[in-house]
């Protein structure tokens, strides 16, 4: 129990602010990904990035406030993560076959 | 909590019924299942509270409510289902244990009690949902429609997420009690942390419940998948995104209407007239439909801005009006398109002399749909308006009203185009399943129309 004190002590000298600053970058840096890239494995892995993202947050809250249920959660998201990644990888694989590309711009027959 | 079970239980039989090569009983195990779900709810009822798991759900009559209704639908769409894939019986099983997993997400989503399971109970819905919607594997639209709707899902749940950690960051807790704790002992100066939260929270439903300014994915995924999931994505899961939407909004920000009825209130407008007016230039039925669920989206927007206790019946209700309408017009899309290969509203003409029965059924749904009494979905529309008149919402009812002339006008497009004179092709033929599920649906909204006053007394306490 000590040690968990102290790795908590050791944290709290970098002020709260830098660690939610440092995630809402990183995830920033997710949701352009998204936007931006339009290779789908460059997509998937800005959909990680923001997913971790958010995980250290929840960490680094958790710990800020001594409080257990914020690293449960994070291990909630990266079961998520891991399943949605395997449904997304199947997706793309399946994609490829069809279509012998994994450019996004390569699916647009459906349009208004 | 055992309903849940049993039906999770269903799920993985069902994939191993397809395993051991015994299909047949699929859909059987898979309909008994959602009976005997319905039964143990049925049982439980007794208008109690339950708590589990810490608190983390909670089921009471709101979540009861709206579990049979999606059970219901689920097991009209089930039984569809059966036909639809009738030459590609290889993957039947799977496909209704994926129904039956995303119908076990929708179940938690309206009973959650905690922002974690909030977050499970989306994931839940949707990762089976993606899968179905890519179901068809050859082909190019259904493949592109599972990539979107899997996009643009973990995009908007990336944001819940977010909104989630920063309730947690200030709330310093998943629990929902504790965080209407938090709430009511800061009126009116809440964290802006805490605030940015919510709106995250509020915005990812209104991309789950395919509302504008979120909506453009909705007609792209749903004429892309396959009808009968089509046909799910617009009844159960649209029930289950604002089961889980009020239960936010009552269970935690209540107090503080700043944040969500104003924002509601906008976007109800905003869909309403876009929904209804790009309506009217859909050709092809699918689209159409698509559309009309971001219309219909709109009005039940407008119960819950003017959200209060009593509500929460009106939107059972109307959920159910347009959920079983709109399961029967996508599978009399699917009829048609099966046996004539047209997919616009034109390949509807001359319905009434290919087939009596059909026509009248599709009369009778886009009645409803339209709102025309005695049926279900002008009561439901009915205690909609009076609902915000009574809120004082009044511009929000004016809104609402025209544009739902605007409805009038596209649904009685697609029942008078079906009622006209066509070319002499020969005769539809429905299958047995199909005519029990019509039926049935026709019953219920029928039902629903003679007495609307059913859900309010079994859900408002």
């Amino acid at each position: 129990m000590d040690n968990t004190g102290a790795l908590s002590e050791q944290m709290r000298a970098i002020p709260l602010e830098n660690f939610i600053m440092l995630s809402l970058i990183l995830f920033s840096i997710g949701v352009m990904g998204i936007l931006m890239r339009r290779n789908l494995i460059v997509v998937f892995l800005s959909i990680e990035l923001m997913l971790n993202s958010i995980n250290l947050m929840a960490a680094a809250f958790s710990s800020y406030h001594n409080d257990p249920q914020g690293q449960a959660f994070v291990f909630f998201i990266m079961v998520v993560a891991a399943a949605e990644v395997a449904v997304g990888l199947a997706m793309l694989v399946m994609i490829y076959r069809n279509t012998k590309s994994i450019d996004i711009n390569s699916l647009d027959k459906l349009k208004w | 909590m055992t309903s849940v079970i049993v039906l999770a239980a269903a799920g993985i039989a069902s994939m191993f019924v397809g395993v051991f090569n015994i299909k047949r009983l699929a859909l059987p195990l898979v309909l008994l299942a959602c009976l005997a779900a319905l039964g143990i709810i049925m049982f439980h009822y007794n208008g109690g509270y339950e708590s589990l798991m810490n608190n983390m759900l909670a089921f009471d009559a709101f979540s009861y409510g709206f579990s049979v209704v999606m059970i219901l639908i689920t097991m009209g769409i089930l039984v569809i289902s059966n036909f639809y894939y009738r030459n590609n019986v290889e993957h039947l099983s799977d496909i209704y244990a994926l129904f039956i997993f995303s119908l076990i997400g929708g179940i938690l989503l309206c009973s959650y009690n905690s922002l974690v399971m909030l977050f499970l109970g989306i994931e839940i819905l949707s990762i089976p949902l993606y899968i179905l919607a890519a179901s068809n594997r050859k082909n190019l639209f259904s493949n592109e429609a599972g990539l979107k709707y899997f996009l643009m899902g973990s995009f908007a749940s990336c944001f819940l997420l977010l909104g989630i950690t920063f309730i947690y960051g200030t709330a310093n807790s998943f629990d929902m009690n504790v965080i209407a704790q938090y709430v009511n002992a800061n009126p009116g100066n809440l964290s802006p942390l805490f605030i940015t939260g919510a709106v995250l929270i509020l915005g990812s439903f209104i991309f789950k419940v395919s509302a504008v300014p979120f909506h453009f994915w909705a007609p792209d995924v749903y004429q892309g998948s396959p009808t009968v999931i089509t046909a799910f994505m617009a009844t159960v899961v649209k029930t289950a995104a604002f089961g889980g939407l009020i239960r936010f909004i009552s269970g935690t920000i209540f107090p503080e209407t700043a944040i969500w009825s104003d924002v509601l209130n906008v976007i109800a407008i905003l869909t309403l007239i876009v929904g209804n007016i790009l309506a009217l230039y859909q050709t092809n039925l699918k689209r159409l439909l698509a559309y009309s669920g971001i219309a219909n989206a709109g009005y039940i927007l407008v119960a819950v801005a003017t959200l209060r206790e009593e509500t929460f019946g009106y939107v059972l209700y109307y959920l159910t009006a347009y959920g079983v309408g709109s399961m029967i017009a996508f599978t009399i899309y699917f009829i048609v398109k099966d046996q004539t290969g047209i997919d616009s509203i034109a390949g509807l003409k001359g319905l009434f002399s290919k087939n009596k029965f059909l026509a009248a059924v599709l009369a009778f749904t886009m009645l409803s749909l339209a709102g025309i009494p005695p049926l279900a979905g002008f009561f439901g529309k009915y205690a909609i308006f009076v609902n915000a008149i009574n809120a004082n919402a009044i511009w929000l009812v004016i809104i609402a009203i025209l544009t739902s002339l605007i409805g009038v006008y596209y649904y009685l497009r697609v029942m008078t185009t079906a009622m006209s004179a066509g070319d002499d092709i020969p005769k539809l033929d429905i299958h047995l399943s199909y005519k029990i599920v019509l039926t049935l649906g026709v019953i219920i909204l029928l039902t629903l129309g003679v007495v609307p006053d059913l859900f309010n007394n079994l859900i408002s306490k």
